[in-house]
Parts: C-alpha cells; sequence; structure tokens
C-alpha cells in the first residue's frame, strides 16, 4: 500500500496536519501526484512571524491561489518584522482574491489596511472567525467600528477576537441579532460585560484578559440572561468573590470555568474553599474549574489555617465526583508574604522548581490518593536553613507555628556555610513521612558538604530520594557526600547539572543506588547526546524523561 | 448497558465480541445500532473494509481510549489536542507504514475521528521538515517529473532578492 494510492480526502486531512512550508515547498516537488494535489488542496493557512523569510513570502505568493486560503494570520505580536512582512503580502497579492478565507488574525495593522482588509471580508460569505488588535493609544475610527460591527452581524460569523481599550469594545453594535458563539476581549469592565452578555444570546464562550471593575461601575451585576454560556475565562485584579458569586448565578450552563485573581483578599480563598453548594446549586453542569487566587494580605502566617483551607477541598465532591485537586502555596520572600490557591493543573513545575528560594515557602495539595476521612497533611517546603534554624534557636514563640509542620513529605533546604548545626530542624517537623529532600548548596566547601549531608541525614533518618544542586554548574560531587548517601540508603540520587565529568564521576562511584537523575533547566533535543554516548559506551541503562530535561541511569 | 457485547466481523471472516461502548466510538458502527436498529445480542456486523489483524488494533485503541472525555468545546484545548500524541499513541502506532496506512484507512471507513487525527498526525510528521528526496525515500515515491516539468519547479522555488 502506498500514500499515493490514498484517496484526496485522506491526503487533505494529512495535509491539515502540516505548515504550508511543509507542502509547498517539499511535499508539492516530490512527484506530479503531490504537485496536482497541493494545487487543488483549498484549505490552506498562512501564518507569519517575524521570522518568515521574505523570500518564503514571495514563493508562496508565487506557487499559492488565494482561493485556496481558508486563513491568514499575523503570529507574534507588537513586532515591525511581522507587519512588514503582511505588508509585502499585500503588495504581491490582491486581498479581494482571497475568496474562501474564513480566518483572520490581525495585530496593529494600520487603520487603512485595516478597513481595507474588513471591507473585503464583509463580501466573504463563509467568514467565521476574527482577532484584531489595534494598538493601545490609537483609537479605532468611526469606519473601523462600522466595518468590525458589520461584521458582527453577520450571519456565519462565529468567533471574535478584539484587543482594545474597553472604551473601543462598548462602542460596537453588539446587536441581538448576532450569532457569535465565541467572544475574546483583551480588557472589558463589568459595565461592558453585562452589556455584552445580555445581548448575545448565542454565546457560548466568554473570556476577558483584563477583566475589572470601574469606579461608576455598579456592585452588583444584573443580567437579563446567559443561559447558552458554557466557557467563561475571566483574569482580574482585586475583584470581590461576591462579585464573581453574582456573575456566576446568570450562567447556569457554564462547562468550563476558568478564574485568576491576584491581589485579591484572603477572605476570598477562604469563601472559594467553600464553593461545594454553591457550584451544586448554581453550576450544575461544570466539568472544569480551573483557578488561581493568591493574595499577600495573610497576616496569620500559620500552617493550621492554611491546612484547614486545603481540607475543605477534601470532600468526595472535589475528590472523587469531580476531581478537582487543589495546591495551597505559601511564600515570603523578604517582601509581603505571597498565598496562592491554584487548581492544580496550573501548575507547571515539579518540587522543587515550584518554590522560590526566599526565605520560606511551602505548600500542599490533595491529590487522587486523598482519603477524604484522613485529614493528615504531608507538605512540601522550601526554606533557608540559615533564617529558619536562627529564627527556631532563638525561641521566638510567635514564629512558632510557622515553623511547624505536622509532617513534610518533600524538603529542601537552602544551605549556607553560617550555620554550625542542623539538629533544631528536628523541631520542624515529624520526618517519617519524607520521602524527598533537596539541598541546594551555595559555596564550594567540599568538607563542610560532606559533614552537612551527614548531618541532615542522620536527622531526618532514611530517606529514598535525595537532590543535590550547587550554585556552581562546575562542581564535582565530593566522594564523601555520596558516601553519606549511599549509607542512608538512599535509592533515588538526583543532581541539578549539566557538567559532564560531574555526571560520569557519580555514575562510575555511586553504582550501589538503584537510580540518578541528572536534571537541567534549559533542554534541547541534543543535550544529553555526549553523555549517552558515555553511557553507552559503559554499558549504562538509561532513559531521557521530561522533554529532555532530565537523564535517568539505571542500575541492576 | 454497560457490559453488553456486540459482535464484529472482519473481511477475512474473524469475529471479534466487543463492548458496545467502546465500539459506539465508531461513529458508522454506532449508526448501524441506532439508526438501522441492528439488535446488539445476535447479530454479527459486517466490516467488509477491515481486515482482522487491522481490526483487533483498532479495537485495543478504541478500547484504551473508552473513557477519554468527549473533545473539548475550547480553542485552546482543541489545539493542544491536534498538535500532540500521547505516549500511549505513539508506541501503539509504532508499526510498519503499510499497517498505519491501512488504519488510517479503517478509522476513515469506521469513522473514529481520534484514530484518524493521530495517524494522519503521525504520517504528518513524516513529513514534516524533509526534502523532497527524503519524503521520496521514506514513502518509496519515485520522481516521475519531466524535465520541462523540473524546470517549472525550479521557477517556482527561485530565491528572491529580499527588497
Amino acid at each position: 500500500m502506498s500514500l499515493l494510492t490514498f484517496p484526496t480526502e485522506l491526503i487533505h486531512h494529512i495535509l491539515d496536519q502540516l505548515g504550508i512550508d511543509d507542502i509547498l515547498f517539499s511535499l508539492r516537488n516530490v512527484c506530479r501526484q503531490f504537485y496536482a494535489l497541493t494545487n487543488s488542496y483549498n484549505r490552506y493557512k498562512i501564518r507569519f512571524t517575524s521570522s518568515t523569510p521574505k523570500a518564503d513570502i514571495y514563493r508562496i505568493c508565487r506557487i499559492i491561489r488565494p482561493e485556496n486560503v481558508i486563513s491568514l494570520a499575523l503570529i507574534q505580536a507588537h513586532s515591525d518584522r511581522v507587519v512588514e512582512r503582511f505588508k509585502l503580502l499585500l503588495s504581491l497579492v490582491n486581498i479581494h482574491q482571497f475568496t474562501r478565507l474564513q480566518s483572520l488574525d490581525l495585530y496593529e495593522v494600520d487603520p487603512d489596511t485595516l478597513d481595507n482588509i474588513l471591507q473585503h471580508v464583509i463580501t466573504v460569505p463563509i467568514f467565521t472567525k476574527l482577532s484584531v488588535a489595534v494598538k493601545l493609544f490609537q483609537p479605532m475610527s468611526d469606519r473601523t467600528v462600522d466595518l468590525l460591527s458589520s461584521i458582527l452581524a453577520a450571519e456565519n460569523f462565529r468567533e471574535f477576537k478584539l484587543y482594545g481599550a474597553t472604551g473601543q469594545i462598548a462602542a460596537l453594535s453588539w446587536l441581538s441579532k448576532c450569532r457569535l458563539e465565541r467572544l475574546t476581549l483583551g480588557s472589558c469592565d463589568q459595565r461592558v460585560l453585562c452589556h455584552i452578555l445580555d445581548r448575545l444570546h448565542n454565546l457560548r464562550s466568554f473570556q476577558a484578559d483584563y477583566f475589572y471593575t470601574s469606579d461608576h461601575n455598579p456592585s452588583d451585576i444584573s443580567l437579563s440572561t446567559a443561559h447558552l454560556l458554557t466557557s467563561l475565562t475571566l483574569r482580574s485584579n482585586k475583584r470581590c468573590i461576591y462579585q464573581y458569586e453574582s456573575l456566576l448565578s446568570y450562567t447556569p450552563a457554564l462547562v468550563h470555568l476558568h478564574l485568576t485573581d491576584y491581589l485579591t483578599e484572603f477572605a476570598c480563598l477562604q469563601r472559594l474553599s467553600q464553593w461545594e453548594s454553591f457550584i451544586r446549586q448554581k453550576l450544575p453542569s461544570l466539568q472544569t474549574f480551573k483557578f488561581h487566587v493568591s493574595t499577600n494580605e495573610y497576616e496569620r502566617h500559620d500552617t493550621n489555617t492554611i491546612e484547614s483551607l486545603v481540607n475543605a477541598f477534601r470532600t468526595p465532591f472535589w475528590l472523587q465526583l469531580k476531581r478537582w485537586y487543589v495546591t495551597c502555596l505559601y511564600t515570603a520572600d523578604g517582601t509581603k508574604p505571597m498565598l496562592s490557591l491554584y487548581s492544580r493543573s496550573d501548575s507547571y513545575n515539579n518540587f522543587p522548581d515550584n518554590m522560590s528560594r526566599g526565605y520560606l515557602s511551602y505548600s500542599t495539595s490533595t491529590t487522587e490518593n486523598d482519603n477524604v476521612i484522613d485529614m493528615n497533611i504531608n507538605w512540601k517546603v522550601r526554606l533557608n536553613a540559615s533564617d529558619v534554624v536562627g529564627s527556631i534557636g532563638l525561641h521566638e514563640t510567635h514564629k512558632k507555628n510557622r515553623y511547624t509542620f505536622q509532617s513534610i513529605a518533600h524538603l529542601a533546604l537552602d544551605l549556607y556555610p553560617s550555620i554550625a548545626s542542623y539538629q533544631l530542624l528536628s523541631a520542624l517537623s515529624d520526618y517519617s513521612q519524607l520521602r524527598e529532600i533537596w539541598l541546594f548548596f551555595n559555596a564550594d566547601d567540599h568538607q563542610l558538604g560532606c559533614n552537612v549531608m551527614r548531618d541532615i541525614l542522620n536527622l531526618v533518618g532514611n530517606v529514598p530520594t535525595v537532590g543535590i544542586s550547587y550554585t556552581n554548574d562546575w562542581t564535582l560531587i565530593p566522594e564523601g557526600i555520596l558516601d553519606a548517601i549511599i549509607s542512608h540508603q538512599v535509592k533515588h540520587l538526583i543532581i541539578r547539572t549539566t557538567y559532564e565529568e560531574c555526571m560520569q564521576s557519580v555514575v562510575t562511584y555511586a553504582r550501589q543506588l538503584t537510580t540518578i537523575t541528572f536534571i537541567r533547566d534549559q533542554c534541547s533535543l541534543n543535550a544529553w547526546t555526549h553523555m549517552t554516548r558515555w553511557l553507552d559506551n559503559n554499558g549504562n541503562k538509561y532513559s531521557v524523561k521530561d522533554d529532555s530535561r532530565s537523564l535517568c541511569v539505571y542500575f541492576e | 448497558m454497560a457490559g453488553n457485547k456486540i459482535k464484529l466481523q472482519s473481511n477475512d471472516g474473524d469475529t471479534f465480541d466487543v463492548d458496545v461502548e467502546i465500539a459506539k466510538q465508531s461513529a458508522t458502527i454506532k449508526t448501524m445500532l441506532e439508526d438501522l436498529g441492528m439488535s446488539e445480542e445476535d447479530d454479527v456486523i459486517p466490516l467488509p473494509n477491515v481486515n482482522s489483524a487491522i481490526l483487533k488494533k483498532v479495537i485495543q485503541w478504541a478500547t484504551h481510549h473508552k473513557d477519554d472525555p468527549p473533545p473539548p468545546e475550547d480553542d485552546e484545548n482543541r489545539e493542544k489536542n491536534l498538535s500532540d500524541i500521547s505516549s500511549w499513541d505513539q508506541d501503539f502506532l509504532k508499526v510498519d507504514q503499510g499497517t498505519l496506512f491501512e488504519l488510517i484507512l479503517a478509522a476513515n471507513y469506521l469513522d473514529i475521528k481520534g484514530l484518524l487525527d493521530v495517524t494522519c498526525k503521525t504520517v504528518a510528521n513524516m513529513i514534516k521538515g524533509r526534502t523532497p528526496e527524503e519524503i521520496r525515500r521514506q514513502f518509496n515515491i519515485k520522481n516521475d517529473f519531466t524535465p520541462q516539468e523540473e524546470e517549472q519547479i525550479k521557477k517556482e522555488n527561485e530565491w528572491c532578492e529580499e527588497k
């Protein structure tokens, strides 16, 4: 069987997954059949970035039939190079020849060109999707507003993204006859949001990248209907949670909800933890709930408050029915402490990367393995050992709760040479559940490192996973540190390094371990090429993981 | 009803018992069951365009994906789904080219959108970033352009001075 015997519709399906370069500059030139297929294919999508060579634009314009293009997009907004490339395209091809255009993305195109293009797409009956970013301090002309309003009213128009000032957005005619289903606005206040939702009866999805309340906005939200809205995304600052509740009480059909609010009040986080009954009553169809709310108005600094906050999400509703898991993260790095509560899928980094190297940060999460009866919490903690051990040593009783954790499962210590003893760490927590410990050495004093490793492992007992990171990447791990790790029955050693001599010496020396993982912050496809060649030559088993961020070496 | 089975018959005569819910990932089979009033228990559904080996693979794929949520409505997730191939699917599709092509034809005939997307994406990945000659080698295709056509292609791809 050959690709050449495939039905045309299936070849087109494959072409749908390819960029225009691969289709026009490679596949087209393979054989006569593909050459003909690329002429008949009529779902071309042209995307320009600032790195698109001008020569490619000439070639595309020479080959392609504009009537076969369904999408034109300028990627990487705010780049003069992209705008320049778009101008070149328009100088080579008449925009009016794009008669089957369905989708258009335009970023900061000059007003006359914008009007010319909009004037054309009004005449294309199958045009469905438009994204426009206007320069923030360059108001849209009345003509642009009229043209956009006409497009909005078109029978087949379904999706609109507009990045501009709220006043300009309000100036458009949001008529109830619009068939718009998906709307994204760069910014929008409460009044405009209500105005739009009240009129667009077919709207299924709404997103505001900056949602705010103006001084003249009423505190209560009043809408007649938003009964068809199934997806809502709002990014905001300092909004009161009652305003969200007020708005969401008008959207009973929501299936996807994404809320982001920075610098809100602590009461907002507390109220959110009590949303089980609100969601049951007002949002019965909700399937996806992502959120990230944070406050710098958290004064108590004690772990008990956070435990009760997180435990509110450990109910059958959150864990079993909805399978929505949350993380609560406290960070103190010298400025005002920050407390964040977020849905777990919003957390991109693994421990300890998701915690800043500040004074103290700790987090706890609900997981799919949680038992709704067992409310014991395991903490992930990263702390500056000098500061915290010093504070514990001073017996500052008002700070006692801040440094007391029921049970730590993951611990990261930022280490400085100034600490004489780590014995006081035992006052911090019970370490019987400790699964992972990271030591961040901020000095190259190797003898000190060996002593610290031994002292700390003696203190916390056997721990399956140990991580090591040196500030200086060109550091060889002293054998004394590896001896301490091996003698404490550690199974898995993780080292943050890109230094191959370090990796090779550790793999050669520490073969009693089960696994050694090397991780790096920057990754590329060939990042581990030399090291894997060395491992191959020495008969080691290994795998590259996490998008090439880590290299795992296994021992028998 | 959970646990109900149907029988699917390949074009070489093999019959497979499959959970109805798994089989219904195929819009073709779903239509047969729902619109044409075929009974789930007794009838055998013949699939004249699919051989036994490929049908077995298709059932394996559909079984693994039986609990997948329906494709999300929002764009963000939809685009992600198209560009990513899960590691399970990548392993599943480590097959010879003939099998991959037959899977595409079967997914198209059975109307299983998820399988069609992921198989076409796999073929697209075999094309991405390659030169015409590399594509010819990859798919065993002969260059059948006449000298005149080669000249035409050369003209199309002539490099232009940047202005």
